[in-house]
């Protein structure tokens, strides 16, 4: 059974990451395929593993966020708040629209309420419950990401978090999807955000980003005149109990995740015209991807091109999958050869695969919208 | 709005599992909860100095080799225990695990699980914090793997080998309801079978210190409804169902506990940690839980309400139940059965929905205990200290969150 029956496109691409502000510099950078890994960075990284961080420059919250919401949001709340706004004003949806449209609201984070936590439980253990910040508690909370950006935004759709490891960002993308497809709302924002955090750390370096897409019905998009950057033609998902130990696993889930999806966009996997890469760091994942893409492709006669944002962006946690979804979006409207090792002119299908170093395998296809 | 459907397919219940205070495996908690006992104590598994207020609902004597002989299960996180404990419990009670392993029925290819959690691993994240990771003396690879809110389901999935889906909705307090919709939602497509449904929490600083300085902490019981309610009592603990289609369930000739209706999902959009004074957004997820299950508002018989025992909150429930039922509010038994368990964040939506579930079986509504003055405000039928015995054939289960997060599940006795 197909997971996604009906076209559901991509109208609104919001992002902010150390490529910088916004969808346009995002893919400028993305193209040039610079590293933005800055070195002995003053964010706590004594107190850590990480040598190196590409970290989101010249954020100025106070262009979009008041001054209650700066005084008291957590990074990583602020980031989807702004990501929120540049993804519906891209899609063209602004404040009069919104309240014509039921809308859902779905971001993957991997501890996007550890700071608040952090924060808070050192106050109490010092002594000083009766006066910490009372806006830490919500913020501890993972759903405030979601949350805020509905009270932000006045949508009254459903709003929840997504945790699925580093896939998270590409399995608030599914759930949006099954949404959709069940006709529960009219649009979704999905994607993933996540900052770093001095308390999770891990010797590979490590970047903090944000990036919300608006899906909606293709139909409706055109009713609107929206631009569909393209369509979610199909998702897989598989997970790889214990896989650091049991590498056989690892392969065939991932295998299954991206069978799935392929099956699910229609399309056999020699179709697929350029592949995003997971290329999440951890050796055995990494394996463990390679062995599966060359089962997957095996039998194809010209393999896909490989391609990562991640080469420049490190691990960018939960928001790793959103951001390579929304590189591959940009990839199929503008299918430039500006990116590395491509070997087409036109990009029609795009794989874009999200494992994470616990065991999810989410895999997406995205499709050119045809004339 | 759009109102295509992927399939007709029919979801339903098979299998139940339950760590609370008031008892682990559903034997015990419902014997427990019908006859009104109170599951409240002092807190004693988590540091909390200073605290003023320290009634809560913790599971005492919790001891995971009790349900198993595995020994990876008590390295785990506490919430991770007690959701592996839930999950199999439930697997159990459908028939789908038997002598330490999966049973035939179940192929892990096909099984998906969905959590739901407030805090995670909170626990585990506060002795981080305690000890201060700046002194550990070499760095650790896999922090994340412990803290992370993934952690909740993947545990559960890594300890049965299950590798159909696995995803954790960390939508607090609306966490269980969210997950089981998911999980509906999921087997409709057919790309899984089988779901572990449900939500897991346990007692930490933050829950008890953060609705203390919010103002929300009970100084003694919970009394949803009441006209003297001072607040919540925290809780913990895990509830998880197993959810298949009807043709699985049918096939394998499983007892079914309850068909999952349908689902409304909603947000405020107002506040933070206060809900919206007109109740708008717990209206709509009622109301859209009504839509989508095809049937009419009176065809409900009992509502499994949230009823916190805040001030606020339950005022705010009951204005949106009248506003969704009209007239017919005033038949409805509404329980709130936190006033026995404490409010276990998003193991109480799914500990709830287990109790709907119950409810439906047995012929017996659970009471809202404590209750002894009538609140103008609150002035529905609330099932005040005593357990009734009526026939249940429609139950819904509200839950609602901070940051404006509804959630309302629907279940039915199987027509």
């Amino acid at each position: 059974m197909k997971l996604i029956m009906n076209k559901i496109v991509i109208t609104g691409i919001g992002t902010i990451s150390p490529h910088g502000f916004g969808k346009d510099i995002f893919w400028e950078s993305v193209q040039r395929g610079t590293s933005l890994l800055s070195q002995g960075l003053n964010f706590g990284v004594e107190r850590s593993g990480a040598e190196n961080a590409a970290l989101i420059q010249d954020f100025d919250e106070r262009l979009f966020l008041d001054s209650k919401a700066v005084k008291y949001l957590q990074r990583s709340e602020k980031l989807a708040i702004v990501a929120s706004k540049l993804a519906l004003s891209d899609a063209g949806l602004d404040s009069t629209r919104l309240q014509d449209l039921s809308i859902g609201i779905a971001i993957g984070s991997i501890a996007s309420n550890l700071r608040a936590v952090a924060a808070f439980d050192h106050q109490v253990l010092c002594g000083e419950a009766n006066y910490v910040d009372p806006s830490l508690v919500p913020s501890g909370i993972m759903n405030s990401l979601s949350g805020n950006v509905s009270i932000n935004n006045k949508i009254r759709g459903f709003h929840v978090p997504i945790a699925a490891g580093e896939a998270s960002g590409i399995q608030a993308i599914q759930f949006a999807l099954t949404q959709l497809e069940a006709g529960r709302v009219d649009a979704v924002l999905a994607g993933g955000v996540d900052e770093i955090y001095d308390e999770l750390y891990e010797v590979s370096a490590l970047a903090e980003g944000a990036a919300l897409l608006v899906l909606e019905p293709l139909e409706q998009a055109a009713e609107r005149n929206a631009r569909p950057y393209a369509e979610c033609a199909g998702f897989g998902f598989s997970y790889a109990p214990g896989c650091h130990a049991n590498r056989e696993q690892g392969v065939r889930s991932a295998i299954r995740a991206m069978q799935q999806s392929c099956r699910d966009a229609e399309i056999d996997p020699a179709e697929i015209d350029l592949v995003f890469v997971s290329a999440n760091g951890s050796s055995i994942v990494d394996a463990i991807e390679i062995e599966a893409l060359k089962s997957f492709f095996g039998n194809c006669p010209v393999a896909p091109p490989l391609t990562c944002i991640r080469t420049e962006l490190a691990k960018s946690l939960g928001a790793s999958g959103a951001l390579q979804v929304a590189a591959a979006a940009l990839t199929i409207e503008n299918s430039t050869r500006a990116f590395k090792a491509l070997a087409k002119t036109e990009i029609n299908h795009v794989l874009i695969n999200s494992f994470s170093s616990d065991g999810h395998m989410s895999c997406l296809v995205l499709r050119r919208v045809g004339p | 709005m759009r109102s295509t459907r992927q399939t007709q397919e029919r979801v339903v219940v098979t299998g139940l599992g339950v760590v609370s205070c008031l008892g682990i495996g559903t034997g015990e908690f419902w014997k427990n909860l019908i006859a009104g006992k109170s599951g409240i104590g002092e807190v004693s598994t988590i540091r909390a100095d200073n605290l003023r207020f320290r009634n809560v609902g913790e599971v005492r004597d919790f001891d995971a080799a009790k349900l198993t002989s595995r020994p990876e299960a008590l390295t785990l996180g506490r919430t991770s225990q007690f959701a592996v404990a839930a999950a199999l419990l439930a697997l159990k009670d459908a028939g789908l695990h038997m002598d330490g392993e999966l049973t035939g029925y179940a192929n892990p290819d096909q099984v998906g699980v969905v959590m739901g959690t407030t805090t995670g691993e909170q626990q585990v994240v506060e002795r981080m914090i305690e000890k201060r990771l700046c002194i550990l003396e070499e760095p650790d690879q896999n922090i994340s793997a412990r803290i992370a809110n993934s952690v909740i389901s993947t545990n559960i999935s890594d300890f049965f080998g299950l590798s159909g889906y696995s995803v954790v909705l960390p939508a607090a307090c609306s966490g269980g309801n969210y997950a089981i919709a998911h999980a509906y939602d999921l087997l409709r497509t057919g790309r899984i079978s089988i779901a572990l449904a449900g939500g897991a929490d346990c007692l930490s600083r933050h829950f008890l210190f953060g609705f203390a300085r919010l103002g929300a902490l009970a100084p003694d019981r919970c009394r949803p409804f009441d006209k003297n309610r001072k607040g919540i009592i925290p809780g913990e603990g895990a509830g998880v169902l197993v959810l298949e289609t009807l043709k699985s369930a049918e096939a394998r000739k499983a007892q079914i506990y309850s068909e999952v209706l349908g689902y409304g999902l909603s947000s405020d959009a107002h506040h933070p940690v206060a809900p919206d004074p007109e109740g708008r957004g717990a209206a709509r997820a009622m109301e859209e839980a009504i839509a989508h299950s095809h049937i009419a508002p009176e065809s409900v018989q009992y509502i499994s309400a949230h009823g916190t025992g805040t001030v606020i909150s339950d005022s705010v429930e009951t204005l949106a139940i009248k506003k969704v039922f009209g007239d017919y509010a005033y038949q409805l038994a509404v329980s709130s059965i936190k006033s026995m368990l404490g409010h276990a964040a998003s193991a109480a939506s799914a500990i709830e929905a287990i109790a709907c579930n119950l409810a439906i079986q047995d012929g017996v509504i659970p009471p809202t205990i404590n209750y002894e003055e009538q609140d103008p405000s609150c002035d529905l039928d609330y099932v005040s200290n005593t357990a009734r015995h009526t026939e249940v054939k429609v139950a819904m289960n509200n839950s609602y969150a901070f940051l404006g997060s509804n959630a309302s599940v629907l279940f039915g006795r199987v027509r």
